[in-house]
């Protein structure tokens, strides 16, 4: 059974809890000035950033990108099939969501490890320190998530095929969770990767 | 045999482009510095749009919130580039 990924609500809404939208934009916020803050830290120091930037592996930036955005397409294909009451394929495609999280976590310890066997660390320079920090604190974001949806989708196998309540909207809550954490990683891939 | 992509597919091959866009015009230096900082940061925004009208449906949201998703990533091009392109900050 395909999604009902064409049809068009008559009524304008958001999905999900309005609720969690406040949530969501308090995150875009807070990063908003993370992104300000990197934008800061290169204006006073734009050779330390370029040396930065080289010393980054930008194919795992690349791949990292490539993982979020399939990501995001498994959980929008798993929140679909959730909501036409499909567990089984719901729990597939959430599942698959999890594990480009993983992934994505994976190549982040190798380019982390790499970078410290060159001693290259926090405090080397303000590129290092910016670095660092927001993506360790995006990754933190890339941990919740992958652990939501891996809870999901044991809820999922442990409740049986066809129980679904399309009304219920955590499944989609989290689904947002997931693609804001894809929108943040775009952000500062091109930050770090692309334009320092 | 009747070949369709669905929308999120199409998305999805979009956003993946748009990816291989942005790091050939980052790194293929054929874009002079500045030129080349405008394109990545305008890709990376429209990335995040489509993102958020596409995969967290803003396109079914009612008018109020899909202003200010656009007024959100409207700033925020402006803050990255005059933040970027300007020579020197002043303290």
């Amino acid at each position: 059974m395909m999604p009902p990924g064409t049809s068009h609500p008559r009524n304008r809404r958001l999905p999900a809890e309005p609720g969690l939208w406040i949530v969501l934009g308090g995150d875009l916020f807070m990063f908003t000035l993370f992104f300000a803050t990197i934008a800061y830290y290169r204006g006073l120091d734009p050779v330390a950033f370029a040396v930065g930037r080289e010393s980054l592996s930008l194919v795992l930036g690349v791949v990292n990108t490539f993982f979020l955005l399939t990501g995001s397409w498994f959980v929008v294909r798993g929140v679909r099939y959730y909501g036409c009451a499909n567990r089984t394929d719901a729990a597939r495609y959430l599942l698959l969501g999890a594990v480009t999280g993983l992934l994505f976590l994976f190549n982040k310890a190798i380019e982390w490890s790499e970078l410290a066997r060159r001693e290259l660390t926090p405090n080397s320079s303000e590129f290092y320190m910016v670095y660092y920090v927001f993506t360790a604190i995006h990754g933190f974001h890339v941990v919740i998530g992958s652990i939501l949806l891996l809870t999901i989708y044991g809820k999922l196998q442990r409740q049986g095929v066809l129980a679904a309540s399309p009304a219920d909207e955590s499944v989609a809550g989290v689904g947002l969770f997931w693609h804001m954490i894809d929108l943040l990683w775009i952000m500062l891939f091109s930050l770090f990767y692309l334009s320092a | 045999m009747k070949l369709s992509i669905s929308r999120e597919t199409g998305v999805w091959l979009i956003l993946v482009l748009a990816t291989a866009a942005a790091t050939y015009f980052s790194v293929g230096r054929q874009l002079n510095g500045s030129v080349a900082i405008v394109v990545v940061f305008l890709i990376a925004l429209a990335k995040m749009r489509v993102i958020l009208f596409e995969f967290m449906e803003l396109r079914h949201a009612p008018l109020f919130m899909r202003l200010l998703a656009d007024s959100w990533l409207i700033s925020l091009f402006v803050i990255l580039v005059v933040m970027f392109l300007a020579p020197t900050h002043t303290v």
